[in-house]
């Protein structure tokens, strides 16, 4: 609980002055909203007097009211705005440090989540935490102000009368409090209805070419509507709550009435009470039935916030993969890899492993080197490079970056030199210039494009498109073969290409033509150190030394014509690829 | 007095989307109808309630009569109960009447959805059509069960008081309509620039939902290029375009509220201003001035939600001119139709050209060629050659094709969608498996498909292999598209899903992503199964699924430049041998 405050104070703190204004104009609000019947009391006294003498006081009081309820429409106007507002800017602060949270995570926190989850999470408990900052602050110093003044005069005028009030108000509340609890259940529930229902439809939308391709339209219909209809059976248990149980709170006002006339008048024919009394008894309860039914929506609104909190505070008290390492200078970012760097008898087993997949490896790079990295299927290639590229996190001294240990490193200070081009390409839905642009942190140069787009041999194609380097690529690039997203990814590592470039096995969806043009300018025209994937020997014959991995373990290393002499693995795929035509 | 100006602030837009609408309301007519019969009941409860009130203090407190006393209030109690009841029963039936017509307009739209072109999702990201059939819809049933529900309550009984008011005291009540005007044109004022500053948060949320997901989808792309700070600063963007918005909105809504709530306490200077004239004047009692000033509250109360009701109405409204696109989106397919197979006999290309926009160059130029059952006709070329462009086009993915294909001499783009579906069997290059068990990945819940199907279908292509040694074999639960099973296995139970549909022609889009060898194994083994048994037409990249080919297109720039049988094209020397000396790319162990 001390925690969940704690979370609210620190993003409450920063508009600390916004809520004390609020403060202000909401008190300055009821105190105008309780002064104006005043002054209608007096307009009527000297109506019911007569002209003489109170045509004055009429005038007066009429525009007394006429100011007051001009400035009432300013007062509550700003006391609004300067609640609701700071709920807002924290609902944007919070989501953009969940993002930022997120994105330090590693690849154990995506194996185990469910985008949708995260997703959820961020609209829905960042909304639990914009209603508490914002309506469930105004509504508390409301009725805060509001149940201290009311209450008072009316024990002062009659304490026993004010007790029967009381009853009708406590027995009310206790049940307007069980149906609330129900209805806050059913919310939940249908929220994860709702969220199932999206999973389902999003589900289908992706699979839709599978849908179209097998006609099987109406059971993916079925089976949304399964939760359509979910959906529909907690709406209307919700409703059921909202038709007849939370209207007690509006009639409670009426209740009352009954019963202050009930026992007041009882009271009035005795003769311990008079007439005028009475009403003015009657207008106190009415006032307090306001702030009591607005109470039963705060500990709603704080009850669900809290759910909210504590789901935020899990991801918010996890630790990013690099919290806790030391960020490089600019300059030690830029001369990290002069040295090339070392693998030290690096092991690597995945967080869910039950063996290592890279067991003792141990090579050298140096600087403007381009090596081979060559193996089976499930040999440890990606592994590797993922370990080098910071993706995955390694022991102390595996990895040696010159003088920097690669395991006390930032993810993002390797990233900076170190460019790789992945197997899985991922393109956003936006145009494929920024696509190419993507990481560089700035707008896309046309001249810089044009010369990436020559380079990864996109040239001719991207002339095919309807508005060339400003044609959007669909959802997740579903428009593009797979070798166009994997080019679209190469000329992606060109645009800022760093001093180390990672292809992992970027030729394996182009043609030979393209792979020579792709593996002439790679070679001929860079400035990089290159680590290359690949199992096709036109690339591996130009490596000035290829690594061959097997089960995880360096099998063999060396240059080519050694390793046709070392290696059966290595001599085999040439025979392969050489004898295939024959 | 209220209710029909109100009428007027909608726009002739909107009185067409609330007819496109309108009919989903119509088979749940008898909700609507409950409900709108609990109105006069409860309209004239409340007026009877004030009445007993005012007999409660004038003929019994103020007389001392106790028995007469405890009856009245005993009487009011009943009468605020059956109120109370029938307040309930018309909201809980309005709500459901509109739940029952959002329920169908999900089912109608999802299912329209499904039916959409290929090329509509190219352009259109699913979860913008995700958050139309998701919060666009909670929008609209928010609006009944608050917006419209309580609007159409309020202004009958708001009619009924002012009905009584005028009945009292005429002249009066004509002084309370001197603010009208005011209100009119406040909400007028306030109405725009809420709806505008609506427009714009809720499409500013759904571009950031929109990122959101897609950036989760690629975190690690986004984590290798370095490229959080980049994306933090795209997706904060959108949120601030959204808070923003909202808070442009509060502000409106803020001032509508105070406004209107300002100006209940100047109708009752007027009152008191005018009111002092004719007491003083004309003799009135004081008693009409007092009812007039107490009841003027109640009066001007439901005014003031008005204007929040119409707020959430035109939150719905904008909601539903979102949802109009998916009902004006034409759909490709028509709903459940029987399509029938059609007994596949042969398929003639005729010099096939197409493009894919007017303006783009031709990507199939003079494509001829003829697939006859029995065949099996390997597309072989290079990235962009235009391979997959004739398999869109032979399953009806993209339309808009010059020259001619027919299909046992039909015209295909006579054909209706359904039935060419129902003939082919597609195995596309990217593999889509539901999470469900893998049995349903292979059956797809078919009506025709059994179990014993299923099963066949996976040992005919070998996939039966690995699926025994899962623990709950068939019922194994595949998770967010295949993530617990290797590429190979999803090739192969992609290939079982084509087998299983007993479909004469298979079109296979060979993956190219590279799998382990022992799967690698088996993949080729079912290409030769498949090969043997069906007419097939294959985009191939392996060299055995090409030389089980009886004939090999060889494609360059959108058209043929080879074509005859494995060994005949070898000897010709030319593209195609070049083609195949690389087509040996993955080691075998």
């Amino acid at each position: 609980m001390l925690s969940k405050l704690r979370f609210l104070l620190r993003y409450t703190d920063k508009y600390k002055w916004w809520y004390t204004g609020g403060i202000i104009f909401l008190i300055l609000t009821i105190w105008v909203s309780v002064t104006i019947p005043e002054y209608v009391q007096q307009g009527i006294d000297s109506i019911a007097s007569g002209r003489e003498n109170n045509y004055d006081v009429l005038l007066r009081s009429v525009i007394a009211i006429m100011a007051l309820a001009i400035f009432l429409m300013i007062v509550r106007t700003f006391s609004r705005i300067l609640f609701f507002v700071p709920g807002r800017l924290i609902e944007r602060q919070l989501k953009g440090e969940m993002f930022r949270k997120l994105a330090s995570f590693g690849k154990d926190y995506y194996d185990n989540n469910s985008s949708g989850s995260i997703i959820s999470r961020i609209n829905n408990d960042i909304n639990g935490v914009r209603m508490i900052t914002g309506f469930g602050l105004l509504q508390i110093v409301n009725i805060a102000f509001s149940l201290s003044v009311t209450p008072f005069k009316m024990w002062s005028m009659s304490p026993s009368l004010t007790l029967y009030t009381i009853i009708p108000i406590v027995i009310v509340f206790i049940i307007v409090r069980f149906g609330m609890a129900f209805m806050v259940r059913n919310t939940r529930l249908r929220m994860e209805s709702l969220q199932s229902l999206s999973g389902r439809i999003i589900s289908f939308l992706s699979g839709n070419g599978v849908i179209k391709s097998y006609n099987i339209h109406q059971w993916a219909e079925d089976k949304v509507e399964e939760e359509n209809v979910k959906l529909f059976g907690f709406t209307m248990k919700i409703s059921w709550i909202r038709s007849f149980v939370m209207p007690l709170i509006s009639s409670m006002e009426q209740m009352l009435k009954i019963v202050v006339l009930f026992a007041g008048g009882l009271l009035v024919i005795e003769g311990e009470f008079t007439i005028g009394e009475l009403t003015e008894f009657i207008a106190y309860a009415a006032l307090l039935t306001h702030p009591i039914s607005g109470l039963g929506w705060v500990l709603t609104v704080f009850q669900q916030g809290f759910v909210g909190i504590t789901s935020l505070q899990t991801i918010m008290n996890r630790k990013g993969v690099d919290d806790d390492k030391e960020a490089l200078t600019e300059v030690e970012c830029d001369t990290l890899l002069d040295k090339g760097l070392k693998v030290n008898n690096l092991s690597y087993r995945y967080h869910n492993g039950k063996e290592d997949v890279l067991k003792n490896i141990s090579f050298e790079i140096k600087p403007g080197q381009v090596v081979g990295i060559t193996g089976g299927f499930g040999s440890g290639k990606t592994t590797l490079i993922n370990c080098i590229n910071g993706y995955l996190k390694v022991q102390p001294g595996q990895i040696m970056f010159g003088d920097y240990d690669a395991s006390r490193l930032r993810g993002d200070d390797i990233r900076q030199s170190v460019r790789t081009v992945g197997q899985d390409v991922f393109l956003f839905s936006d145009t494929i210039e920024n696509n190419i642009a993507f990481g560089s942190g700035i707008e896309p140069l046309d001249e810089k494009i044009e010369k990436v787009v020559l380079q990864s041999a996109l040239a001719d194609e991207l002339e095919r498109f309807p508005k060339r380097k400003k044609t959007i690529v669909g959802e997740k690039g579903v428009m593009l073969s797979g070798g166009q997203k994997q080019r679209i990814s190469l000329a992606r590592a060109l645009y800022w290409p760093g001093k180390l470039m990672i292809l992992d096995d970027v030729f394996s969806a182009v043609d030979t033509d393209t792979e020579r043009y792709l593996i002439k300018n790679l070679f001929e025209k860079r400035d990089t150190t290159l680590i290359i994937v690949s199992n096709r020997m036109s690339v591996l014959e130009r490596c000035d030394f290829n690594v061959i991995l097997e089960n995880g373990e360096i099998a063999a290393m060396g240059q080519h014509k050694d390793l046709l002499e070392s290696s059966d693995f290595y001599r085999h795929t040439r025979d392969i690829q050489e004898g295939g035509g024959k | 007095m209220s209710f029909f100006k109100k009428i007027e602030f909608l726009r002739s837009k909107d009185w067409k989307l609330i007819k496109r609408f309108g009919r989903y309301f119509a088979p749940h007519k008898k909700w609507i109808f409950i409900s709108l019969a609990s109105i006069p009941i409860t309209t004239f409860g409340g007026i009877l309630f004030l009445w007993l009130v005012e007999r409660i203090i004038d003929d019994f407190i103020l007389t001392g009569d106790i028995p007469g006393l405890k009856l009245y209030t005993l009487i009011a109690a009943a009468v605020l109960g059956i109120n109370f009841l029938f307040d309930g029963l018309y909201s809980y039936s309005f709500t459901k009447a509109g739940g029952l017509a959002i329920m169908d307009m999900r089912r109608t739209l999802f299912g329209r959805s499904l039916r959409f072109p290929m090329r509509y999702y190219d352009k259109n990201p699913i979860g913008i059509t995700l958050s139309r059939l998701t919060s666009d819809m909670e929008s609209i049933a928010e609006s009944f069960a608050s917006g419209i529900l309580g609007l159409l309550s309020d202004s009958i009984k708001t009619l009924a008081l002012t009905a009584y008011l005028f009945y009292i005291n005429w002249q009066l009540t004509l002084v309370v309509g001197l603010v009208v005007p005011i209100i009119y044109l406040t909400i007028r004022f306030f109405r725009k620039k809420i709806r505008k500053a609506f427009d714009e948060s809720r499409s500013s949320l759904a571009k950031s939902a929109g990122y959101l997901q897609e950036t989760l989808y690629g975190m690690k792309t986004i984590q290798l290029y370095a490229a959080s700070e980049t994306a933090y600063k795209k997706y904060d963007g959108f949120n601030k375009q959204y808070a923003d918005a909202q808070n442009r909105s509060n502000v409106y809504d803020g001032s509508l509220y105070s406004i209107i709530d300002g100006i209940t306490s100047v109708a009752t200077a007027l009152v008191i201003w005018f009111g002092a004239a004719q007491v003083w004047n004309l003799d009135y009692t004081i008693g009409v001035l007092i009812v007039f000033i107490t009841t003027l509250g109640r009066l001007f109360v439901p005014v003031r939600q008005f204007a929040q009701q119409i707020t959430t109405i035109q939150r719905a409204l904008s909601a539903l001119d979102h949802i109009s696109v998916l009902s004006e989106q034409d759909v490709e397919e028509a709903a459940n139709g029987d399509a029938q197979a059609i007994e596949f006999d042969e398929i003639v290309f005729k010099e096939v050209y197409f493009r894919y926009s007017p303006d783009a160059p031709d990507v199939l130029k003079n494509i001829s060629f003829t697939l006859r059952k029995g065949d099996r006709i390997a597309l072989v070329g290079t990235t962009g050659s235009g391979k997959s462009t004739i398999i869109r086009l032979l399953t009806g993915a993209y339309t808009g094709y010059r020259g001619s294909i027919t299909i046992n001499g039909m015209e295909l783009r006579d054909i209706p969608l359904q039935e060419i579906r129902q003939t082919v069997s597609v195995m596309q290059q990217d593999i889509y498996l539901f999470n469900d068990t893998i049995g349903f990945n292979i059956g797809l819940g078919r009506k025709e498909i059994e179990q014993a199907d299923i099963e066949e279908a996976a040992r005919f292509v070998y996939a039966d292999r690995f699926i025994e040694r899962l623990p709950e074999k068939y019922d194994f639960v595949i998770q967010d598209n295949g993530d617990n099973l290797s590429k190979g296995q999803g090739q192969l139970i992609s290939f079982a899903r084509a087998i299983s549909g007993e479909r004469e022609l298979i079109i296979l889009d060979e993956a190219t992503s590279a799998v382990d060898s022992i799967t690698e194994h088996y993949i080729q083994m079912a290409i030769e199964n498949i090969f043997s048994t069906r007419t097939v037409i294959a985009v191939a990249h392996r060299l055995c699924t090409i030389k089980h080919s009886n004939l090999i297109l060889v494609l360059e720039n959108g058209a043929v430049i080879e074509r005859g049988t494995h060994q005949s094209l070898l000897d010709l020397g030319g593209k195609y041998a070049g083609l195949v000396k690389e087509m040996v790319e993955k080691p075998v162990n």
